[in-house]
Parts: structure tokens; sequence; C-alpha cells
């Protein structure tokens, strides 16, 4: 009736189980196991997965279908991928700042021209990419595939 | 000082998060069923599209003003208030979640005013850059003045600081209505004796409110000449939220306290809920410590319940499981509470062509059982008959939402997609 959504715990790597008396001093150290969130996520308030639908950034290795991980906290450098709203959508691409003061979003692909902007008002960068998760059979886990298109 | 942080225009800043080409346009947001306009941006707002208004009425014009309409989808909403509320308890750990978008923030009492603001710019532009989602802040000496300022904030670029020194000056230019805790009918009652400001207000004799008026209004006024009076106990509930809680006078340690505790708040907001012949389609449930001592703590949990309820049973449930992810066991807890948001009519639900010939029995059974339990308790009075925690299987979503938004935070098939 209610569709509460949490997160599954981690797998624990070493799971103790207490049947009874006093717990096993072992206990102390069990190991969480390997988070996924831990590993992708610093600012978990600010991080917001997206999912690549162009080929401009393939030079990058960041390909149509792949995760990309944005933290929206960090202050986009020169150099950083980072998502920014161009014309209303949302675009992939590196952030070059030139000394003339100028913002240039650069494809990694022959076919894409760079992306010109006299100053950082014109723009607005959404995050800052930290991960691109890629799949390599081509199915994501879960029931059915989930998030396949 | 207390603060207030309200998200501006919520739901729509919500909507326009994902949707970069929304910027500047007006966005309206709908009931469940997509019956009545329940948000507007402020472009919306600036046109005249009023609040609860029909939207099938205003349809064309909508479209004559290129306005974005959305279905209501509180998994976004409550994905995003989660988010702004986290970096928010970074920012003061002391704070109250109030409603969806908004939150009081309890300050040191000698904290400088210059602290305070460099505090609250740093909040504001974080929680913007983090979550997209301008809020505005204001401060003052009790939670009432809190409003106040905030209300006076959006005229000052989303902050404010109400000092004692300029009570005065804002109180005179603030309608009685916008106070907070006086509705319609104590303002009316008000304008009828000449009053119409809230300075009016503040001036007035303590024993002339009491004797027109409520005790709870008298804590108004007092706050209104700041002194802080006003707990989450006595505070009047969010707008379009039902709240039901209360403050024990021991600390509720267990977790089989607290299951009692919830299930006995969710089984009163659910009679409030029937009352009002509404359905919610978001639950929170808050545990406070003592907010007068140290290491005052709130564990706060918002759910989004996969369609409107109404059903007791399924409410209760509903608020356990909530309470259970962020109870920590032997915290001096206080004060709990159950709210329901998202609330609408609950008609417009029965009926509905799509659903299916099992949905809808099992719908008309609790229907009916819900309508003799209300026989059952206004006989043999409230406690006579409360139910167990038991919550039934159904799968149908019985709504029209045309205008959905995908949930681009909580649903891996949903994300936004980049070129």
């Amino acid at each position: 009736m209610v569709n509460v959504k949490r997160s599954l715990p981690p797998i624990p790597l070493f799971s103790e189980s207490v049947k009874c008396g006093f717990p096993s001093p072992a206990a102390d150290y069990r190991e969480e196991g390997l988070d996924f969130n831990e590993l992708l996520v610093r600012n978990r308030s600010a991080t917001y997965c997206l999912r690549v639908s162009g080929q401009s950034m393939e030079g990058k290795g960041i390909f149509p279908g792949d995760i990309l991980v944005v933290d929206r906290s960090l202050t986009p450098r020169s150099g950083d991928v980072i998502v920014a709203a161009v014309d209303g959508n949302f675009t992939v691409k590196t952030l070059i700042r030139t000394d003339r003061g100028e913002v240039v979003l650069r494809a990694a692909h022959a076919d894409y021209e760079d992306i010109e902007f006299r100053g950082e008002e014109e723009f607005f960068c959404f995050g800052v990419v930290t991960f691109c998760i890629k799949p390599f059979r081509g199915r994501w886990a879960g029931p059915e595939g989930a998030g396949e298109r | 000082m207390i603060g207030l942080i309200d998200c501006n225009s919520f739901y729509a800043s919500c909507e326009r998060v994902f949707r970069p080409d929304l910027k500047g346009r007006p966005i309206v947001v709908l009931s469940n069923n997509d019956g009545c306009i329940v948000a507007q941006s402020a472009e919306a707002k600036r046109m005249g599209i009023a609040r609860g208004a029909p939207y099938h009425q205003n349809r064309e014009f909508l479209e004559s003003v290129n306005a974005e309409v959305f279905s209501s989808n509180y998994a976004l909403y409550q994905d995003i208030s989660n988010r702004v509320m986290d970096i928010v308890r970074r920012h003061v750990p002391r704070l109250e979640i109030y409603s969806i978008d908004e939150a009081f923030l309890f300050f040191e009492e000698d904290q400088k005013r210059e602290g305070l603001e460099r505090l609250a710019a740093s909040l504001r532009s974080e929680v913007e850059r983090c979550t997209g989602i301008p809020v505005s802040l204001g401060l003052g000496r009790s939670k009432t003045l809190a409003k106040v300022a905030e209300r006076h904030s959006k005229r000052e670029g989303g902050f404010f600081l109400l000092s004692p020194e300029k009570e005065e000056e804002i109180l005179r230019e603030t309608p009685v209505h916008s106070l907070w805790g006086i509705g319609r009918r104590k303002a009316d009652f008000l304008g009828s004796r000449g009053i119409t400001t809230a300075l009016e207000f503040r001036n007035l004799e303590d024993w002339w409110v009491k004797k027109h008026l409520t005790v709870v209004t008298l804590y108004t006024l007092w706050e209104l000449r700041g002194r802080s009076v006003i707990s989450a106990e006595l505070a009047p509930p969010p707008r379009k939220e039902i709240v039901s809680g209360i403050t024990a006078r021991t600390p509720l340690t267990t977790l089989s306290q607290m299951r009692q505790a919830m299930a006995r708040h969710a089984q009163s907001a659910a009679a409030k809920l029937a009352g009002e012949k509404a359905v919610c389609s978001l639950i929170s449930v808050s545990m406070n410590t003592n907010r007068f001592k140290e290491n005052y703590s709130q564990s706060y949990k918002g759910l989004v319940l996969s369609r409107p309820l109404a059903y007791p049973p399924d409410i209760i449930k509903a608020a356990i499981d909530a309470m259970e992810e962020v109870f920590r066991p032997g915290l001096p807890y206080i004060r709990t509470a159950v709210n329901l948001g998202g609330l609408e009519p609950a008609d417009g639900l029965e009926g509905d062509l799509f659903c299916s010939e099992e949905f809808r029995v099992s719908e008309e059974r609790k229907r009916r059982l819900s309508l003799a339990q209300q026989e059952v308790v206004s006989r043999f009075g409230r406690m006579a008959l409360v139910s167990g925690a038991t919550g039934m299987k159904s799968k149908a979503d019985l709504m029209n939402r045309d205008y959905l938004s995908p949930r681009y935070t909580t649903c891996w098939e949903d994300i936004p997609s980049c070129l």
C-alpha cells in the first residue's frame, strides 16, 4: 500500500550473528562493506545523476547511455567537465575560461564546435561532473534493467 | 534570534530545477487529480493566477500566457525539501522543520548582527547553489516576528533582520490578516473593531484579546512584543497541512513507546483528514528533544505516498515506517508529531473509470469501514475504536496526472538527460 523507498544497506563482508549471551567481541571489527555512495558521492544533498544522450563528449569517454554524477556544490574551474544549460537544454562539455574573460564550452568530438559566451552571467552551470558510470554489458542492474531507455 | 527560512514558490521552483527552458516562464502546479491550482511561480502570481482556482476554468488563459502546467510531483518535492533541510541543518543545527518548505532556526542569544548576516548570506547561497531553490530568510525575536521578517524580506532581496528598533515601523505596514496564526475570521473580527495593522493589534491590551479572542491569539500578541512563547505544540498548522502531536512531560526513549505515540498521532490526524473529507500525499513525522536544553535534536522523516491516502490504518503504517527510519534510541524525545501534507479533496478519486474491480471493492470496503468507525467513535468517544497498524495491498494508481514531471531525483528511469 505504502511504498516506502529505502536504500538497501550495504552487504557486510563479515557479518556476525549473535544468538544469545554476550555479543562477540569480533562484532566491533565488522566491516561495513563497499558502499558506492561513499565512493561516488561527496556531498549528498548537492549530488544529482543525469543520463547522457549525445555524442559530443565521446573523446573524453562519455557515451550515450552513461550516467553522470554531478555535484552542484563545486565551483567550476577551467578544464572541468560540467553540465550547463544551453538554449534550455542540459549539455555536458568541458569548461574553458580564456584570458579575455570569455567562457567556452568545448566538446570532445570533431563534429561539434565550441560554444562561446562573453561572460559568466550569460551562461548557467548546473554542476561539475565528478564521475561517469558506464554499463559494459549494455544493461543496468536492477529489476528489468531499470533505467534503460 | 529566531529565523524562518522559506523556499520561494517551492513546488514551481522544484519543477524549474531540471527544466532550464522554463526560466522566466509562468508555472502552475495542479492538485493530484489535476483538479485545481495548488501552487504558482512568481510570474504566474503576478498574472493574477490564484491558488485554489479550478484548472479547467483557467485552461485557456494559462495557454494564452504560455504557462507550463504540472501535476503535483510529491516525490520530487519531498526529495528537494530533504536536500534543502540537510543543507540548512549543516549551517544551523538547531532547527525545527515546520512544513515541506519552511523551517525555524534557533540562533544563540548573543550572536552579533554581522555574524547573523554572514551566516544568512552563506546559507542562502549554498542552498541555491546545491539545489537550485531560491530561499528567503527572516529573523526576529520570536517565531511570529521571524514570520513577519520573512514576509518583509521578499522586498529586501530575500533577507531581513527585524531588530527591535525596527519592529514598530515594520508592524505598521504589516496587515493583521497576514500574521502567523491570525486567520480570516479573527482578522475580520479585528477589522470590525478598527484594527487592521499588526501594530494596532500589538498595542491591544491582554485582557481584551483574551476576552474577545483565544488564548493562542494572546500568545501571538506576546510574540509580537518580542516574547518567544509559541512552541512547536502551539504553532498553528502550516497551510494545507494537518498536524497532530503532543509534548510529553516525560521523554519517550524506546521504540515501542514511540510506535504507540506515532500510532495515536496518525490516528487523530487521519480523523481530522476525514473531517475535512480530504486525502493526503505526504506524511512526515518529527521527534524533538527539549529545545531549551543542551544537545537539542530533531529527528525528521518525510515520506511520499505512492498514492493519496485517507484510510487510517494506511496512515498509521506510513507514520510508523517513517518514524522507524530516523528514531534514535535513548534520545530524550519530548515533542512528537505527525504531519499530513499534499492535501486534496477526497472526491474525484471515487468512480474512476480505469481502476480495477478488485481495487474498487477494496476502496469501497475501506470507505464503509471508515464510516462505521466514525459512527462508533461518535457514539462511544474518540478512543472507543482505534486501529491496529495493519496495511492492505493495493497497486492501482487512481489519479489523473496528465502533466506529471519525471521523478528526476528518486527514480533511475526518470533522471534528466543531457546532450
